[in-house]
């Protein structure tokens, strides 16, 4: 099926060539480094919306797939070659895929949520008792194979590879529509947390660091929150989220605290008001400058 | 070690029951999955704290103001936020989720993420097979029986408790027969946060006080609900013992650290091979 090619797509198009040239521009590297985590949390968002988006359940436990992926790079990055580490990452993920989705096949609403909200925090306890293996509360220390720059592209090609993989599926859910298949379901937890897991190994080569806190409560809920605030079941627009409130989360970084706040603020105001999100503003926004050629409007 | 366990475990199973039937309260009656659940034992906690510490009030007065400034609170939450998303569970669920960490953080705001320490109000200790039991923690077990008795009493012989249940039974059919569901929900949302908000205010003065300690019993009541099933005293009361019981073993035997991952492997294994809960009358439909 052909995809229209909307005013949109060439504006997003558009600016991630923007995002690939500026380099040649801007070499400061703060600005490298935060729009890696921004590209980073917009593969978690895209990730998280190809499984909550398109079964329509909201998975609370995202920071499990790229946790472990994240940790995975932890374990063999001194051992093994960065593309093994990044084949390690996916797989390791796939297989939890399997662990949480399978528990999770027969469960809708709130009992899927709270089931996957779980899965992590185990995890993170588990961090925190077997200390000999994880390093605890202190966690690993990961050294990168790849330059800022290159981890940069690395993340940029993995956002925009996660990006093209989503919207493909996008036909096969409207097919799936209607008939639920436990297929399609798994299949959607494989497919997010396989993405969600290479860039965890991204993340932990970015972070330099990997810790128990990727499975803690709030890194699951701002994937979450990404994802709500960016418009849920639309792909780009958990990704446009995940921007959003990195930059946004990053203007405020001297205290976390201001930046979780923020992140539950902005998620409550848009439940309230904006329950479609930013990319349903950009309908909003249609509609609007569209309102006075088509009377009537939209519905 | 395993009076330890019995003793701590039937301590933890008198707390946990009233947490599970205040958050299976406003579950069955109005459908509302209530994540701030948790954040509401956290500010009774804190309220508590800033009550007897900051004030200097003695604890009995301190308490009941606590539950009952929480229960205020309770009910602005349901007003403000969850009524008028009410047709949308997920919504509920998002916005509720969004309420318990906002919370937090201004709990951590307010007070740092250094865990505070409530006096106790009565103190002084005994021992039982040779383990320490404060009459603190003998006031909270004498306390959850009566909360329970007490709730029980309320359901099954006031005009309101048989409103309540009438609702749970048949929303459709209890609106009929000319009873306000929305007042009935409001009730609901009032009573199940003063139930956490007792629960917190009654464990304050052993445990430490910080903003983080929301959750666990969020999760912990959800696991119980889960097990026990919607709808029964007995269910939900056993279903307390159950984890309680689990998580001292394992918090003995193994590692305090794994005291809640024990509780998740319950809710998981649960609803993977039992989703209608020990007792039939489960919640998953």
């Amino acid at each position: 099926m052909m995809h229209r090619l909307a005013p949109v797509h060439i504006g997003l198009a558009v600016a991630f060539i923007g995002l690939v040239l500026l380099p040649l521009w801007i070499s400061n590297p703060y600005v490298i480094s935060v729009l890696t985590l921004a590209a980073l949390y917009a593969i978690f968002a895209s990730s998280w919306d190809i499984l909550s988006g398109y079964i329509g359940q909201l998975n609370f436990g995202h920071a499990v797939f790229f946790g472990v992926g994240a940790y995975a790079t932890g374990f063999l990055g001194p051992h093994l070659h960065p593309l093994f580490v990044l084949l390690a990452g996916g797989l390791t993920a796939v297989g939890f895929a399997f662990l949480v989705g399978v528990p999770c096949l027969k469960l809708r609403g709130p009992y899927l949520s709270l089931t996957t909200l779980v899965f992590p925090l185990i995890l993170e306890r588990l961090a925190f008792t077997f200390r000999d293996v994880t390093g605890g509360e202190y966690g690993i220390t990961v050294s990168s194979p790849l330059s800022r720059i290159g981890l940069y592209y690395a993340s940029l090609a993995l956002l925009l590879a996660t990006l093209f993989r989503a919207i493909g599926d996008d036909d096969q859910a409207a097919m799936a529509a209607g008939i639920n298949t436990t297929r399609f379901k798994l299949g959607a937890f494989v497919l997010g947390a396989a993405f969600a897991g290479l860039g965890g190994v991204l993340y932990a080569y970015h972070l330099r660091h990997v810790g128990p806190e990727t499975f803690s409560l709030f890194t699951s809920f701002s994937i979450v929150i990404m994802g709500i605030v960016g418009g849920m079941g639309t792909i780009f627009g958990p990704a446009i989220g995940a921007c959003f409130l990195t930059l946004l989360g990053e203007s405020l970084r001297e205290i976390e605290t201001f930046r979780i706040l923020i992140y539950s603020a902005v998620l409550i105001l848009c439940v309230m008001l904006f329950p479609k999100g930013l990319w349903g503003l950009r309908n909003a926004l249609r509609g609007f400058i569209r309102k006075p050629v088509a009377s009537g409007g939209p519905q | 070690m395993a009076a330890d366990i019995i003793i701590f475990g039937t301590i933890w199973g008198a707390i946990y029951t009233i947490l599970a039937l205040g958050f299976t309260l406003i579950f069955g009656v109005a459908r509302i999955l209530n994540l701030a659940y948790g954040a509401m034992y956290l500010v009774a906690s804190y309220l508590i704290y800033s009550l007897v510490s900051g004030l200097n009030l003695a604890a009995i007065p301190a308490w009941f103001i606590a539950v009952a400034a929480t229960c205020l609170m309770g009910m602005a939450l349901y007003r403000v936020f969850i009524f008028p998303l009410r047709d949308s569970l997920g919504r509920v669920l998002i916005v509720t989720a969004g309420i318990a960490i906002l919370l937090q953080e201004v709990a951590v705001l307010a007070y740092s993420t250094e865990p505070r320490y409530v006096p106790t109000a009565i103190s002084g200790s005994f021992a039982i097979m040779h383990v320490r039991v404060t009459y603190q923690q003998l006031v909270t077990i004498v306390v959850a029986i009566v909360l329970v008795f007490a709730l029980h009493e309320f359901l099954v012989r006031s005009r309101l408790g048989r409103e309540l249940r009438a609702v749970a039974q048949d929303t459709e059919m209890a609106a009929l027969m000319g009873i306000s569901v929305e007042r009935v929900y409001l009730s609901a949302m009032v009573i199940s946060t003063g139930l956490a908000a007792a629960a917190g205010a009654l464990v304050a003065p052993f445990l430490t006080v910080s903003p983080d300690m929301g959750w666990s019993p969020l999760l912990v009541a959800f696991t119980i609900v889960v097990l026990g099933g919607l709808g029964s005293l007995w269910g939900t009361i056993i279903a307390a013992f159950i984890v309680a019981y689990a998580e001292m073993l394992t918090a003995f035997l193994i590692s305090p650290q794994l005291r809640d991952a024990v509780t998740f492997a319950i809710m998981i294994a649960t609803l993977t091979v039992r989703p209608h809960g020990l007792f039939g009358k489960g919640i998953v439909e």
